[in-house]
C-alpha cells in the first residue's frame, strides 16, 4: 500500500516536471486521472479491510483515505475546467506540487513527511503573494508546525505523546494560522484576490489544519483534546459568524465567495472541535461539500471572469444568466449546496453539523445556523448580481458552458445530488472515520441525555 | 385495491410525481434538451392529473378503512451512532386536506400558465420551478418527521425566491428575491433550531414519537418551558413564511413574479404553510399558554396591519397580498386559541379564494368597469363605518402609517440591517488599515 501511496504522490510530481508547453493540460488531466483511479483502489482497499500493512513513511488509513480521494478529484476537475487562459504552465505545476504536497501530508506516517507535506504546499503561495495578511498566516503556521515536531520528536509515528502543553498549543496555533481562522481570516480574502483563485481554492480545501487536528493533536494529546477542543470549537464558532457578518460589506464578487467559504470552513472546524459522532460526521461530511462546491463556485466564476473581460465590482445586475444559463444553474446549485440545500449532500452535512454543534455549545451554537442563514443570503445575493438583471456587457454574446466545463460540473452535480438522495452512503463512508476520532477523544454523544 | 395500490404506495406516488417531473425536466435541460411549450404542459397536466387521482384513492382507502392516518416507511434516511433521520412521510387529517390543495390548485395553475405564459422566455424554467414547488410543498405536508420538513420548507424557499426573480430582465424582481430570500433564511433559523431542541429533549423529531394520539387531538411529551420554547421558535419560522408582523414586508415585494407564481405561492399554499407547521405543532401551543398568546397577539396585529394596508394600496396584486395577510393574520388567532378545525378550514377557503383572485386580477380593471356599468354607476363604496367610528386626526394618522406599511421595513432596515452593515464595514476597514500598517 505504501508503494502505491508513493506512486500516487510521485506521480502529479513527474507530470509537473515532464510537462510541455503544448501538451501541458493533458499531462496534468492524466497524471490526475491515474492518481484518481489508485487513489479510489486505496479506498475500497481501506474500506474492505484489506489495506495491509502499512509502511513507516506513508500510510492509507481511514482518517485519510476519504481526503486523498477528494483533493485528486477537486485538482483533476479543477484542471478539467479551468479557463483556457489561467492554463499556463506555471499555473500547472502549481496545481500538480500543490495536489503532490497535499496527498503527501494526508499519507505521511511520520510527523516529518506530514510537515514536509505541509511545508511544500504552502511554499508557492509565500514566494508569490507580498501580502502580510497571507504570509503571516502560512508563513506562522508553518514555523508552529516546525516547533511543534521538534518537540514531539520529529521522526516518530502519531501516537501519544509525552511532549508538554507548549507542543499542543503550537499544533492548535498551526491549526488556526493554516485555517485562516479569526483574526487570520483576510487571509482567504487575499489569497482570493491576489492568487490565481482557483489555486486559491485547492489550498483552501486541502483543510491540513483540520486533517492536523484528525491525525496529530487529538491522538498526540487525547486527554488535553477532549478539555480543549470544544474551546477552539467556541472560536471556529465565532468565526464563522464574524465571516458571515462581515460578508455583508463586502461588494466584490471575489471577497463575498472568499467570506463565504471562510465561515464555512470553519463551521467546519467547529464540528469536528464537538467530539460528538454527529458533529463530526457533520464536519467531514461538509468538507466534502465544501471542497466540491466550492470548487464548482470558483469554475464558474472565473470562466464568467475570463468570458466577460473586466473587473467585477458587484454594482448592479449583470444579468448573465441570458447567454449562460447552464453556468447561472451550476453556480446557483453550488452556491446553495454549500449552506445545505436539500436534495444535495449539503443538507445531510448541515444537518448533522447543526445538531453535533448544538449539542455541544447549546447556547453559544446558535451562532452557526445564523451564520448559515447570513452565508445563504450572500450566496443568493451572489447569483443574483452575476446572473439576473439586463445584460449589457456582453449583450447575449458570450458562450455558455462549454463542453468540458459542463461534463466536469455536471459529474460534481451529480455527486452532490447523490449524496444528497442516498446520504447513509456518505455517511457509511466516513464512519470508520468519525468512530476512530470519537473514540480516540474518549466522547460519548451528547445528543440524548 | 389490488395489494400494489395501498394507501401508502399512493402516498408516495403523490409526493414523488412532481418531484420526479422536475428532475427530468431539470436534467434534460442540462443535457441539452428544451422540450416545447406543449410537451411542458401536457406532462404538467398529466402529472397532476395522475396525482390528483392517487389522493384520491388515498382519500377513498383511508375512509374505506376507517384510518386517520397512514405513514409511509418508517425507515433510517441517515443515521450516525444514536442520532437518527427517518424517512418517513405520513397523512392525516391536517394534510390531506393541504395535500389534496396543492395538487388541484398546482395543476390548475399549470394549465393557466399555458396560455399566460405563451411564448415567454422563461416558459421552461417556470414550469420546472413550479414542480419544485410542488415537491417542497407536498414533502411539507406528508412529511413524518420536523427534519424532513425542513427539507421540504427550503425548496419552497429556493423556488419561490427563483420565481421572484422571474423577469429576470428587470432589477426589481432581482432585489425583491433577495430581500425575501434573506427574510425567510432568517426566520428559517427558529425552525432549525425549534427541531434540534425537540430533537435533543425527546430523542427524535418523528411526529408519531413527540405527539401521541392523532390530530386535532394529539398530546406532546413536552410541557413547560421545553414547549414553550419549541413553540415560539416554530412560531418565528411560521412568521417569516407566513408574512406575520414584522416580516410582513416581503409579500408585497414577492409580487414581482408572474402572476400565476403569486397565485399558488402568496395566496394558496406558500403562505400557508407557515400556519402549517403552527397547526402541526399544536400540542405544543396547547401546553404553552406563553406561546399561544404570542400567537394570538401576533396575528392580531397583524390582522389589523394588513386590513389597513390593504386599503390604500393602488395596485391590485398588492392590495390582494395585504388581504391575504390580514387573512392569515386571523389564522393565526384560531391557531392561538385553539380552533384547529376552524383554521384548517379557514385556510382551504382562503386558498382556493385568493388563488381565483390572483388569477383574476390581471382583468381586475376590466371586470370593476364591467361590474360598475351593470350597477349603472352606483357602487357603494367601502369603509363608510370606520369614517363613523374613527376620528378624522387619527384616520389621518392612520393613513399615513397604512402608507408606508406600518413603517416595518423601515425599522427592521434602520435597527437591524443597518447597524449590521455598519459594524461589517467598520471592522473591514479596520482590519485594511491593521494590515496596510
Amino acid at each position: 500500500m505504501a508503494e502505491l501511496l508513493a506512486v500516487c504522490i510521485t506521480l502529479p510530481l513527474i507530470a509537473a516536471i515532464t510537462a510541455s508547453r503544448s501538451r501541458a493540460r493533458s499531462i496534468a488531466i492524466g497524471a490526475l486521472g491515474i492518481t484518481l483511479a489508485l487513489l479510489l483502489g486505496v479506498l475500497r482497499s481501506v474500506l474492505a479491510g484489506t489495506a495491509g500493512a502499512s509502511g513507516a513513511w506513508l500510510i492509507a488509513d481511514e482518517l485519510n483515505a476519504v481526503p486523498m480521494v477528494l483533493f485528486a478529484a477537486i485538482a483533476l476537475v479543477t484542471v478539467i475546467a479551468a479557463p483556457r487562459r489561467d492554463m499556463n504552465r506555471r499555473f500547472l505545476e502549481s496545481v500538480l506540487i500543490l495536489t503532490s504536497s497535499t496527498l503527501t501530508a494526508y499519507a505521511a506516517a511520520n510527523h516529518l513527511v506530514f510537515l514536509g507535506g505541509w511545508i511544500a504546499s504552502v511554499l508557492p503561495f509565500i514566494f508569490t503573494n507580498r501580502s502580510a495578511f497571507i504570509r503571516v498566516p502560512l508563513v506562522g503556521s508553518v514555523l508552529a508546525l516546525i516547533t511543534a515536531v521538534i518537540l514531539i520528536g520529529p521522526a516518530t509515528g502519531f501516537g501519544v505523546s509525552s511532549a508538554g502543553p507548549w507542543a499542543f498549543g503550537l499544533l492548535v496555533l498551526a491549526v488556526i494560522l493554516r485555517e485562516h481562522i479569526v483574526p487570520f481570516h483576510r487571509a482567504t480574502v487575499e489569497l482570493f484576490d491576489d492568487s490565481p483563485m482557483l489555486l486559491a481554492t485547492l489550498l483552501v480545501n486541502s483543510h491540513l489544519g483540520v486533517f492536523l487536528i484528525a491525525r496529530m493533536v487529538i491522538p498526540a494529546f487525547p486527554g488535553t483534546a477532549g478539555v480543549a477542543l470544544p474551546w477552539l470549537g467556541g472560536v471556529a464558532l465565532f468565526a464563522s459568524l464574524y465571516t458571515a457578518v462581515l460578508g455583508i460589506a463586502e461588494r466584490a464578487p471575489r471577497r463575498i465567495l472568499a467570506m463565504l467559504i471562510a465561515s464555512q470552513s470553519s463551521a467546519i472546524l467547529a464540528g469536528l472541535a464537538t467530539t460528538s459522532h454527529e458533529g463530526i460526521a457533520g464536519a467531514l461530511i461538509q468538507w466534502i461539500v465544501l471542497a466540491v462546491s466550492s470548487t464548482m463556485l470558483i469554475v464558474v466564476y472565473r470562466s464568467l471572469e475570463v468570458r466577460i473581460d473586466r473587473p467585477f465590482l458587484g454594482r448592479g445586475f449583470m444579468g448573465l444568466a441570458s447567454c449562460m444559463p447552464r453556468l447561472a444553474v451550476f453556480f446557483a446549485i453550488s452556491g446553495l449546496t454549500l449552506v445545505g440545500l436539500p436534495g444535495t449532500l449539503g443538507f445531510a452535512g448541515e444537518d448533522l453539523l447543526l445538531h453535533g454543534v448544538l449539542a455541544q455549545y447549546p447556547w453559544w451554537g446558535a451562532a452557526l445556523p445564523v451564520a448559515i442563514a447570513l452565508n445563504a443570503y450572500h450566496a443568493f445575493r451572489l447569483f443574483a448580481h452575476l446572473f439576473l438583471g439586463k445584460d449589457e456587457i456582453t449583450h447575449n454574446t458570450s458562450a455558455d458552458a462549454l463542453p468540458r466545463e459542463r461534463w466536469a460540473l455536471s459529474a460534481c452535480l451529480a455527486f452532490l445530488v447523490w449524496g444528497g438522495l442516498v446520504p447513509r452512503m456518505v455517511v457509511a463512508l466516513q464512519a470508520p472515520a468519525t468512530a476512530e476520532l470519537v473514540r480516540m477523544t474518549g466522547y460519548n454523544s451528547p445528543s440524548h441525555p | 385495491m389490488p395489494q400494489l395500490l395501498t394507501p401508502q404506495v399512493l402516498l408516495v406516488f403523490t409526493v414523488l410525481t412532481p418531484g420526479l417531473i422536475f428532475l427530468a425536466l431539470a436534467l434534460g435541460w442540462l443535457l441539452g434538451w428544451t422540450p416545447r411549450e406543449t410537451v411542458i404542459v401536457r406532462t404538467a397536466k398529466l402529472a397532476y392529473g395522475f396525482a390528483t387521482l392517487t389522493v384520491l384513492g388515498l382519500i377513498g382507502s383511508m375512509w374505506s378503512a376507517g384510518l386517520y392516518s397512514i405513514s409511509a416507511g418508517e425507515g433510517s434516511w441517515y443515521a450516525v451512532h444514536q442520532f437518527e433521520i427517518p424517512l418517513a412521510l405520513s397523512v392525516d387529517r391536517l394534510s390531506l386536506p393541504l395535500v389534496t390543495l396543492t395538487v388541484v390548485l398546482v395543476g390548475l395553475v399549470a394549465v393557466f400558465s399555458k396560455r399566460y405564459l405563451h411564448r415567454d422566455p422563461g416558459f421552461h424554467r417556470f414550469f420546472i420551478l413550479l414542480h419544485l414547488f410542488a415537491f417542497g410543498s407536498l414533502l411539507v405536508f406528508t412529511a413524518g418527521s420536523f427534519d424532513l420538513l425542513i427539507g421540504g420548507w427550503e425548496l419552497i424557499c429556493v423556488s419561490s425566491a427563483l420565481l421572484i426573480a422571474f423577469f429576470q430582465e428587470r432589477p426589481e424582481p432581482a432585489r425583491s428575491a433577495i430581500r425575501v430570500f434573506l427574510t425567510y433564511r432568517v426566520c428559517d433559523v427558529g425552525l432549525m433550531i425549534g427541531a434540534f431542541v425537540l430533537h435533543h429533549l425527546a430523542g427524535s423529531t418523528l411526529q408519531t414519537k413527540v405527539f401521541s394520539g392523532s390530530w386535532p387531538e394529539q398530546a406532546s411529551v413536552m410541557t413547560g418551558g421545553n414547549a414553550t420554547l419549541i413553540a415560539l421558535l416554530f412560531l418565528l419560522a411560521a412568521m417569516g413564511k407566513s408574512a406575520q408582523v414584522p416580516f410582513s414586508g416581503w409579500m408585497p415585494r414577492a409580487m414581482e413574479g408572474p402572476t400565476p407564481s403569486s397565485a399558488i405561492f402568496y395566496g394558496a399554499i406558500s403562505v400557508h404553510v407557515g400556519a402549517y407547521l403552527l397547526l402541526r405543532a399544536q400540542p405544543l401551543l396547547a401546553a404553552s399558554p406563553i406561546a399561544s398568546a404570542a400567537v394570538i397577539a401576533i396575528g392580531s396585529i397583524t390582522a389589523v396591519h394588513g386590513t389597513m394596508v390593504a386599503r390604500v394600496c393602488t395596485d391590485a396584486k398588492t392590495s390582494l397580498a395585504y388581504s391575504s395577510i390580514s387573512q392569515l393574520g386571523l389564522i393565526f388567532v384560531e391557531i392561538g386559541c385553539g380552533l384547529s378545525w376552524l383554521a384548517l378550514v379557514h385556510i382551504a377557503g382562503h386558498a382556493i379564494v385568493r388563488t381565483l383572485q390572483f388569477l383574476k386580477a390581471p382583468s381586475a380593471l376590466h371586470e370593476f368597469h364591467e361590474i360598475h356599468a351593470a350597477a349603472g354607476g352606483h357602487l357603494a363604496r367601502t369603509g363608510v363605518l370606520y369614517d363613523a367610528i374613527i376620528p378624522a386626526r387619527m384616520q389621518l394618522w392612520l393613513y399615513r402609517l397604512a402608507l408606508d406599511r406600518g413603517h416595518h421595513d423601515t425599522i427592521l432596515d434602520r435597527f437591524a440591517a443597518a447597524p449590521l452593515q455598519r459594524f461589517a464595514l467598520r471592522m473591514t476597514t479596520l482590519e485594511e488599515r491593521f494590515g496596510r500598517g
